[in-house]
């Protein structure tokens, strides 16, 4: 049987979920009357991006982590080439890896992550 | 004007004088279409309904930049779907959704006055719940709003194999539940 035939199972297409009473009939006029202050209220006070520029410690000290995490970075990389050059060891296979639930949901996550939605994590704007 | 026609619905909410008038029409023409796919997500109807309405408040302020080149209904969805996944993802940080999280959405329903489903049904949510939010949001649309993947992709900007192997992931998923609860 096929896992949607499964699910089909347990499924009735009746909605389990309810609203109050008049919830949908009342909506539209209780969002409109909080949309003149809103509008009001995010038009006037415009976002600016906020400028922070560091102190030159603090820049020094970037530098200095930067140079540590791409050394970091190289040091595995060399590591593992040595490794999978000598063949002693087993290489993980994307197939291995995938194989794993959680790594899945993880790849499948990245790869639904849309342009859109980045732009809206970082403004926490549309 | 009582019918609905997007295009003049774009050109009025483009005119200051008509706007108003026009963004009631659209409320009223998509809360229902978007309550019921934010309260799939979220479950809690005070939860939906915050999310909803801000959902429209910043399609009202956003409203000088949409330049239609989606449908207005592309639009909107992706507000909604971008305020619920932040909302869970707020949410997420305040409880984290492990097996225990899961149990406590059988008991959230329980305790709702507003869903009524038997034991199936509740079971059914737990099984969605178990989900992670992207796929839980594609796993809605397919099965219960029978969404294409071509207008998922458009709404959601993600390509239609990412959202054809994630929906089959999720149903391979939920079958298993089932299959262990049994």
């Amino acid at each position: 049987m096929e896992a949607e035939d499964i699910i089909r199972q347990y499924t009735t297409t009746r909605n389990p979920f309810r609203v109050p009473d008049g919830y949908f009939d009342d909506f539209t006029q209780r969002l409109m009357q909080r949309l003149p202050q809103e509008a009001a209220s995010q038009t006037t006070t415009p976002r600016r991006a906020r400028i922070v520029s560091l102190s030159p410690a603090r820049r020094l000290m970037r530098y200095a982590a930067a140079v540590m995490v791409a050394a970091a970075c190289l040091g595995s990389g060399l590591y593992l080439y040595n490794r999978s050059a000598s063949g002693t060891d087993d290489i993980l296979t994307a197939s291995d890896y995938l194989a794993n639930d959680d790594n899945l949901d993880d790849m499948l996550d990245y790869e639904m992550l849309s342009n859109n939605q980045i732009a809206y994590y970082l403004t926490e704007a549309y | 004007m009582t019918e609905w026609n997007e295009q003049e619905i774009v050109e009025q909410l483009r005119d200051e004088r008509s706007r108003s008038a026009a963004f009631t029409l659209l409320v009223e023409h998509y809360k229902e279409q978007l309550y019921w796919q934010i309260r799939r997500m979220v479950l809690v109807h005070d939860d939906a309904d915050d999310i909803l309405q801000n959902t429209f408040i910043k399609a009202w302020t956003g409203i000088d930049g949409y330049r239609g080149e989606a449908r207005l209904s592309t639009w909107l969805f992706r507000i909604a779907s971008n305020e619920t996944l932040n909302f869970l993802s707020r949410r997420r940080q305040m409880l984290s959704l492990d097996e225990e999280g899961v149990s406590s959405v059988a008991a959230t329903l329980q305790g709702d006055p507003y869903f009524d489903g038997d034991e199936t049904a509740l079971q059914l949510q737990q099984a969605i719940a178990s989900l992670p939010d992207k796929q839980r949001q594609v796993f809605n649309l397919k099965y219960f709003d029978e969404m294409r993947y071509e207008d998922m992709s458009s709404m959601l900007g993600t390509s239609v194999g990412a959202l054809k192997a994630s929906y089959h992931h999720a149903v391979k998923k939920i079958s298993n539940f089932f299959a262990n609860h049994d």
